[in-house]
């Protein structure tokens, strides 16, 4: 609907052209630029017909995939064990023929690539589950996934298939949560990291020559979601230093997010901006509880275990790496040019070391969730954007029930607090909207 | 455009390697089933002893307690090597429990072990063959009768496995003399 509104408006600017350049306001070429723009932002109705295709090409691809994983659980015992087998390897062959025809006949068509790699991935995986099943092979978990990334991940490069790679590093992510729980693992823990490397060069590849496609818009989101996901494994036995090495990814993802390529890009396709955002103020608030901070500063934090702990390795990692990045921001801008939310995590460090020594942490970090709500209040009037200016009245919202948990106030006093934001609310909103009016 | 031939080449490689797992599980399957030693696990009787899980039923078997002599030397759910041995009647028992790999004999699977919370001079052992693929059990009913015929304790439960260095082939689960699938198709039609 949004897609057809922004045709509609882009087409009448372009009628619009035509009485401008007849009136003398704007030269023919002056049109002609504005009209290539609007065509570019648009895209050609082919395009847009290939990027349904896609879309439904995946789609149906992901149906046949789950169906095949159905035929998993389905009953067919009253088959010999030959029958069965032969069964499962065809299961296996057909979708490799169907992406011979695909690389052969359609090797220009993205539709025909993605939809047969992905239902290929899925065959993989419905065929050992059914080989197991007929078999009795019992196998944990991690291998199973192990087995199935591995034989799957190739098709990324060979069909270049992005559905493919998104679905590895979902693979990955879930096998690096069953090697925790799982003692005979091939990889130890922390070498998992390293296989959510093998698709990192065909998302460079996609960032060079296919950035306004809706699967590496989505690999945006995917990337991102997947590391702050997979950060939760380093925890061992030092889970109350975790905060600030999220809140350090979270810095980097933000550098990421402003970078250049993102500059001119909506906030839907910029996952590493919005998990960045989203994840350092979730940090804050989770941190603003006075709980969080009890282990912080009771517990022995002996420096010769710490330095070999891996919440400590992987804070280290993340540092130099946000620090290697702030250092040629401060390089290429200044130090003047710098957003506050680029040195976010740097201040957030500073308090967390404060919290080993002094409740005072506490109260800034209450105060650091309290200045970004105003931050964003301010950010969204400057811009007239009303998204982020309620985006900031809802931080302090959170700020405010979050504190009406472990402060001792009166029912009065937390009411008119309520009512004082409440009424924010309705005044910032109003006052926007007059604005823009 | 047609693609790079070196394509090609890279798609016939990672298929083969597709079709080949599959096919080195069977055959590895196979050579079990010729060269392991074949042991009858005897199914404990009690509500805790089998449950069905979707297509997977967790089997507790009489053979998954063993004393140790000095139970402070092992650590809850640890990864241990248990030896099997046949019993007067031919069902199997463990022989010994290792966290060294065993090299007197093949007859050995990982498993993990856990304290006995009633007696902690028993460890308990989970085996990798416990829990059981089963073919669905239709009906609600007859999942209930499923589940009294398996914890019955005038019923003889066994579960044939052929072992070989920690790799193992499971056999029909045998309920009195009936395979399994039978007596499921029994229940079903009553």
């Amino acid at each position: 609907m949004i897609a057809n509104y922004l045709n509609h408006y882009a087409m009448s600017i372009l009628y619009d052209l035509h009485e401008l350049v007849g009136a003398n306001v704007i030269t023919s070429e002056t049109a002609t630029q504005i009209s290539d723009y609007y065509k570019r932002k648009q895209g050609s109705p082919q395009g847009e017909k290939s990027r349904q295709l896609l879309l439904f090409g995946i789609l149906g691809a992901l149906l046949v995939g789950i169906g095949l994983l159905f035929i998993v659980a389905n009953q067919w015992e009253e088959l010999p064990r030959s029958v069965k087998t032969a069964c499962a390897f065809l299961l296996l062959i057909v979708p490799q023929l169907l992406c011979v025809y695909a690389l052969y006949k359609k090797p220009d068509k993205i539709v025909w690539l993605e939809s047969t790699a992905l239902i290929l991935f899925f065959a993989v995986c419905a065929n050992i589950s059914l080989v197991s099943q007929i078999y009795h092979i019992n196998g944990d978990a991690s291998s199973f996934i192990f087995t199935w990334m591995l034989l799957t991940v190739p098709l990324v490069y060979i069909m270049n298939s992005s559905t493919v790679s998104i679905g590895y590093f979902i693979g990955i992510l879930s096998y690096s949560f069953a090697v925790r729980f799982d003692g005979n693992a091939l990889l130890s823990d922390h070498l998992t990291w390293l296989l959510f490397l093998v698709p990192i060069p065909h998302y460079f590849r996609l960032i060079r020559s296919a950035s306004d496609s809706p699967l590496t818009k989505l690999l945006h989101w995917v990337i991102p979601g997947v590391l702050t996901l997979n950060l939760g494994t380093v925890v061992t036995n030092f889970g109350e230093l975790m905060p600030p090495v999220y809140f350090t990814l979270f810095g980097i993802f933000y550098f990421l997010g402003k970078g250049n390529y993102f500059r001119n890009r909506t906030p839907e396709q910029n996952g590493y901006l919005i998990i960045g955002t989203l994840g350092s103020i979730i940090t804050l608030i989770v941190m603003s509880f006075k709980s969080s901070w009890e282990k912080v500063s009771s517990l022995p934090h002996p420096f010769e275990t710490l330095s070999t702990a891996p919440e400590f390795i992987a804070f280290i990692l993340l540092f130099a790496l946000a620090s290697g990045i702030l250092y040629h921001e401060i390089r290429s801008r200044g130090l003047a040019d710098l957003r506050i939310m680029e040195v976010a995590w740097v201040l957030f460090l500073l308090i967390f070391a404060m919290g080993f020594i002094t409740t005072a942490s506490v109260f800034l970090i209450n105060l650091a969730v309290f200045l970004t709500g105003v931050m964003m209040i301010r950010e969204g009037a400057g811009k007239n954007n009303l998204s982020t200016l309620n985006s900031g009245m809802i931080v302090i919202t959170i700020l405010l029930i979050c504190r009406s948990f472990d402060i001792d106030l009166t029912y009065v006093v937390k009411g008119f607090l309520f009512v004082g934001v409440g009424i924010g609310f309705f005044i910032a909103n109003w006052w926007m909207l007059k604005k823009t009016k | 455009m047609k693609p790079n031939k070196l394509l090609y080449v890279a798609f016939a490689v990672v298929a083969m390697a597709q079709l080949f797992v599959p096919g080195w599980m069977i055959s590895t399957m196979a050579d079990i089933a010729k060269t392991g030693n074949e042991f009858v696990f005897k199914v404990r009787h009690n509500r805790a002893g089998a449950s069905l899980n979707g297509n997977y039923v967790w089997l507790s078997f009489e053979a998954n307690k063993f004393k140790v002599a000095d139970k402070k030397a092992w650590d809850n759910n640890q990864g241990v090597f248990v030896t099997f041995e046949k019993d007067n009647q031919g069902f199997a028992r463990v022989q010994s429990v290792t966290k060294e790999k065993p090299v007197a004999s093949r007859d050995w699977v990982k498993a993990r072990a856990f304290l006995n919370n009633k007696d902690s001079s028993f460890l308990r052992l989970n085996f990798p063959f416990s829990n059981y693929y089963v073919p669905d059990v239709n009906t609600r009913e007859a999942e209930k009768k499923f589940n009294e015929t398996i914890n019955d304790s005038t019923r003889t439960i066994t579960l044939k496995i052929n072992i070989r260095e920690n790799q193992f082939l499971a056999g029909e689960l045998m309920v009195d003399s009936m395979k399994y699938s039978e007596f499921v198709k029994k229940l079903e039609k009553k």
